[in-house]
């Protein structure tokens, strides 16, 4: 088991070290092999861990790293249900995005810098899944904002993407501080930092300290899941390669914050203000950015922000206390949300990097194989009753609606208007691009040819995003809850929510109707027909659309109200403070030492007497004070 | 019992053997002895290493003379690792310059035994002919390039130097004798302190301190340093900073640990003010300098104050933060030295700092290797050094000597100047710095793996860390 777990973890980082060290001196198919084999290898080791997985959650040491008084480091894994699922979710996907990169990324000239980043990413996400030391995990955390960061500018040479990236890294570093923060607050209150330790001493936590430890975490998965306030650098993340943003912006990193949530709820769970924080922070998020994403041009950016709606869901299920409901929606959000992003990267391969979706338009008879496949991720992502996602997100709105404080309904109400939003949304992305007229300019080009191995690989990810629903099916439906049945063992988690089936009848039915209206009214919007009718009534003014395509101007907020005086405030520390007062006392500093350091030289001379000199002062100077304190002791 | 005494000195058997050997190859098979001497010399130090490495020999040591335990066996792999290195940076270094024969590879070897028997010795006469073994040997080392001037004066002061500091130490030793009666390094230290015999304790280990300043160059012993190691070909000067000072710091280290509470009460305040004194005159003296190695040369003075530093901690478990850095010391020095060697050209040493204007676009292995082994002694993360530093530091603290931290911390923040200058003068600007004729696969690797080791222990030092303290706990039992 231990050198499953220690192959899981390294395999892709040994993937990592070969691209920097042989990736320029071997062939194109040897570093695209050593990518793909290495994360394969990494998922049939994940794969295997889950099955060996039988005697409850297991802490393993690789190696004890420093230590320093009380505080001890150590690169160490805790594999526990939670951990084997989400491990198996990240290698999957990530396997699968490999093969496809090869696809992908067949004409670029950089590609053992693309693996290398890809493959330390997989490492570094590996490391956040399973870590039990703290500081392991935030090594990690850091390694995916590093590889998210490089990946975004990966072609750099366009300032735009270089530009990007700079972005995603200082909001995600916004939320990181919190986290470094709420770091020490842990070895304060525990005197450890390890996952296991932590979250089996949660209850001796006071409320109050729960609460600030809570918060801190919130916002450090803010930042990392792209949720208010912390949104904007997201859609702006989608400069780079479609395989990244499918497998870091959509099915891994961004999740990351969330399963932070997930794997120290006992301490959240202390805590009500945090879970009410938590759930407002999700509701406000998820429909925010499935305003946004209604009115968006670009392909990806539609995705992007339906991302930060879904994750906002996952928000909602951790802050109503049901890990099990946001771990489930959680995998399915991964399947049906790279097939999206990975179908969308065939779209744009085969139309010559055409982003903007109004300029394409009726590509289902001429990208069949892709439309099928996108049919099945909007399936999922619309919530059509029978698919996993509208499985899985009905029970996070049972667990929100069945949640015993009151307040709790008004998110659920909040939560059926977005998910009307996200079917709308999502129908239209799939009526515009496949169905409509097809665009202008798409009509002259010619379709670009898109290797076999982009399309293959999602077959699997359909399926999943399809079918996976399955392994949680409701008892009131038959199913087995498998999956929450397999999760029922992590501390805090509630396997069945103990409904009555009135109320989960209701909820699914309310859920399912508002889908299916949502689907139909985009039909009527955007679908073949002409309906110029319809459109007057329900498309809103200019003005509006340009308020939600911009993200509600946040971009610009935050430019006015905090980059703007903060670089003001820069500039005059930069000046008057750095260049006027400091750097005077520096350069002052600086003349001072080297003199006493010429002065201190010429006691060198060069001359044997002077040194035997030395060595008699020395000793005469050591003597007599060794007979003062002879005398005076 | 016969048999375990035998195998504590396998590794001084095997040098000491393989120095013989080279000797007689030089005599009598003058035509091959060129390829078969280093051969000779490293197959020696290797087995020395293997040997101490792997080898538990257990029970008390040998004949009373020489310690058999752990602390002893760590030294001797360290220094056979020394060896082996300097052998490495010396084999196309020595050959180019002609002076690759049986003297200086056998010189080296019996310099090693002396290390090796220093950092060992259980009892003063052992003590004694290690240190005389290896200052004899080190003077003929120096001298090795017979017709180069400035080497022959580095070995003529050095060799005054040592003879004088050498008489200091034996008075001591003597003096020490007369007044415990005991030979045994620990039972004599260990002996209670009476009014009769304060005195001579007192005057006894002073004298002694002389000498090993002297060795270990604490100011103001340490003026003879700059101009031996500029003097000295660039592999010996590796050796000589690292091999001799480690060796004599072990013993140090050893005297330290073995020495009874009241007469570590009266030392201790000297090596406050020894150390103090070290790391201000070695970082700030080091800021002025325009050559590298008396550069570098200033900076191995200022290193030295740092561990005496955490010597003072010794009592309250900071032996095993001095043996790490002594560890890393070596490491970082060696390969700052070795990177001299190895980017020097055929014809003269390349010591002035403004030939190395550009050289991490000409060469950028071997003055990568240059440049972290200064960023690990100007103690900056990742590497050992910063580590090493940290412990040193974090000992010294504990063990309450707060101002004394400040004083090292403040020091530390001078030197960080001048190791960036040179790092700025390799890579900031563009000049002319000529290519440097291939040094060898074997140069190179020893460079690599000295980087490797530095990163490593850098990131991951807990595992060593925790073998040091275990060899420690043991000693001071």
């Amino acid at each position: 088991m231990r050198t499953i777990l220690f192959l899981l973890v390294f395999l892709p980082l040994a993937g990592a070290l070969f691209h920097i060290l042989a990736g320029r001196h071997v062939s194109r198919r040897v570093v695209e092999i050593v990518a793909c084999s290495s994360v394969a290898g990494s998922f049939f080791m994940a794969l295997s861990a889950l099955l060996a997985l039988k005697q409850g959650p297991l802490r393993v040491i690789f190696l004890r790293w420093f230590e320093a008084g009380d505080f001890h480091a150590a690169m160490d894994v805790y594999y526990d249900p939670l951990s084997a699922v989400m491990a198996l979710m990240v290698t999957f996907v990530s396997a699968l995005i490999h093969v496809y990169s090869v696809g992908y990324m067949r004409d670029d000239e950089d590609y053992a810098r693309f693996f290398f980043y890809l493959n330390l990413f997989v490492f570094c996400m590996l490391v956040i899944t399973l870590a039990d030391d703290l500081v392991f995990l935030f090594l990690g955390w850091e390694g995916v904002g590093f590889c998210s960061y490089a990946l975004i500018g990966f072609w750099y040479r366009d300032e735009a993407n270089a530009a990007a990236g700079r972005k995603a890294f200082l909001l995600t570093r916004l939320g990181d501080v919190a986290f470094g923060v709420a770091l020490g607050l842990v070895f304060v209150l525990f005197n450890r930092l390890s996952i296991s330790h932590v979250t089996t001493h949660a209850t001796e936590l006071t409320a109050a300290s729960a609460t600030v430890l809570g918060l801190l975490l919130l916002w450090a998965a803010v930042g990392k899941s792209a949720q208010l306030p912390l949104v904007v650098w997201l859609p702006d993340a989608m400069a780079g390669p479609t395989p990244v943003s499918a497998l870091i912006h959509a099915a891994t990193m961004v999740t990351a914050g969330v399963y932070l949530l997930m794997r120290l709820f006992p301490v959240v769970l202390m805590s009500e203000a945090a879970l009410s924080a938590i759930a407002v922070v999700g509701v406000l998020s998820a429909f925010y950015a499935a305003c946004a994403a209604l009115a968006q041009k670009d392909i990806k950016r539609v995705l992007a922000y339906s991302t930060i709606s879904q994750l906002g869901y996952m928000f909602l299920a951790v802050g109503a206390g049901d890990v099990i409901g946001s771990m489930s929606f959680l995998l399915s959000h991964a399947f049906y949300k790279a097939l999206l992003f990975l179908a969308a990267g065939c779209v744009i391969r085969a139309l010559h990097e055409e982003h903007d979706i109004f300029r394409m338009g009726g590509l289902r008879g001429r990208l069949p194989a892709v439309f099928f496949l996108f049919l099945a991720g909007v399936l999922s992502l619309g919530a059509i009753p029978g698919t996993g996602g509208f499985i899985n997100k009905d029970r996070i709105l049972v667990a929100v609606f069945s949640h015993p404080h009151g307040a709790f309904k008004i998110l659920w109400l909040a939560a059926v208007a977005t998910s009307f939003l996200t079917t709308l949304y999502a129908f239209r992305l799939l009526f515009v691009v496949f169905l409509g007229r097809s665009g202008q300019s798409v009509e002259q080009q010619e379709i670009h040819p898109i290797p076999a191995v982009m399309t293959r690989t999602l077959w699997p990810l359909a399926f999943l995003a399809l079918f996976a629903g399955f392994m949680n099916l409701p008892a009131v439906w038959g199913g087995e809850e498998w999956l929450a049945g397999f999760l029922g063992g992590v501390p805090g988690t509630v396997p069945h929510l103990h409904i009555s089936p009135g109320i989960e009848w209701f909820v699914a039915m309310s859920d399912g109707v508002v889908a299916l209206a949502a689907a139909a009214l985009a039909f009527v919007l955007y679908g073949p027909v002409e309906s110029t009718r319809w459109r007057a009534v329900f498309i809103p003014a200019q003005t509006v659309r340009d308020f939600f395509l911009s993200g509600f101007y946040l971009d610009r907020l935050y430019q006015a109200v905090l980059a703007r005086p903060y670089m003001e405030l820069a500039r005059i520390l930069w000046l008057k403070v750095d260049e006027g007062a400091l750097d005077g006392c520096i350069a002052a500093s600086s003349r001072t030492f080297p003199l006493l350091g010429s002065v201190l030289r010429l006691w060198t001379t060069g001359r044997i007497s002077t040194y035997l000199l030395g060595l008699l002062v020395g000793l005469t100077v050591m003597l007599g004070l060794l007979v003062i304190r002879f005398y005076a002791g | 019992m016969m048999d375990s005494g035998w195998l504590v000195i396998l590794p001084h058997i095997s040098l000491a053997a393989g120095g013989i050997l080279i000797f007689c190859a030089g005599a009598f098979m003058r035509r091959r002895a060129s390829d078969i001497i280093p051969v000779l010399a490293f197959a020696s130090a290797a087995c020395a290493g293997v040997s101490s490495a792997w080898i538990d020999p257990g029970g008390p040591g040998f004949l009373g003379m020489l310690d058999s335990g752990g602390f002893s066996r760590f030294f001797a792999v360290i220094f056979s690792l020394i060896t082996l290195m300097t052998l490495v940076f010396s084999h196309h270094y020595a050959r180019d310059r002609g002076f690759a024969g049986d003297e200086f590879y056998g010189v080296l070897l019996f310099a090693a035994l002396g290390m090796i028997l220093v950092a060992g010795a259980s009892h003063w006469l052992i003590f004694f002919l290690g240190l005389e073994l290896l200052s004899l040997s080190l003077y003929v080392l120096i001298a090795a390039r017979k017709n180069d001037p400035a080497s022959n004066e580095a070995a003529l002061k050095y060799f005054v130097m040592g003879s004088v500091a050498g008489g200091f130490l034996t008075f001591g030793i003597a003096v020490l004798y007369a007044v415990t009666g005991r030979m045994d390094i620990s039972a004599g230290l260990g002996s209670t302190m009476t009014a009769d015999n304060r005195a001579g304790l007192l005057l006894g280990l002073s004298l002694v301190m002389v000498g090993i300043g002297f060795k270990i160059s604490l100011v103001p012993f340490h003026l003879w340093t700059p101009d031996v190691y500029q003097g000295a070909p660039a592999p010996v000067t590796a050796f000589l900073s690292t091999g001799s000072k480690v060796a004599v710091f072990a013993a140090l280290l050893r005297f330290s640990l073995c020495s009874h509470e009241a007469v570590w009460a009266y030392m201790a305040p000297l090596f406050w003010g020894l150390a103090a004194l070290t790391m201000i005159v070695g970082n700030v003296t080091a800021l002025a300098q325009t050559h590298l190695k008396r550069l570098l040369a200033y900076s191995s003075i200022a290193q030295m104050g740092y561990v005496l530093m955490a010597l003072l901690a010794v009592k309250h478990g900071g032996a095993s933060a001095v043996v790490f850095y002594l560890a890393v010391y070596a490491l970082m020095d060696l390969g700052a030295f070795g990177a001299v060697a190895v980017l020097s050209g055929e014809d003269r040493e390349r010591d002035d700092l403004e030939d190395y204007r550009g050289m991490g676009y000409v060469h950028p292995w071997r003055a990568g290797l240059l440049a972290v082994c200064l960023f690990s002694l100007a103690g900056l993360p990742p590497t050992a050094g910063f580590i090493g530093k940290f412990v040193l530091f974090h000992a010294a603290i504990q063990a309450g000597y707060v101002a004394l931290a400040l004083v090292g911390i403040l020091a530390a923040i001078v030197s960080v100047y001048y190791y960036l200058r040179v790092m700025g003068i390799l890579y900031m600007r563009t000049g002319e710095c000529g290519i440097v004729p291939r040094t060898g696969i074997l140069g190179d690797g020893a460079g690599m793996m000295i980087l490797a080791l530095l990163l490593l222990l850098g990131i991951v030092p807990s595992p060593l860390l925790t073998a040091i303290s275990n060899i420690v706990s043991s000693l001071s039992h």
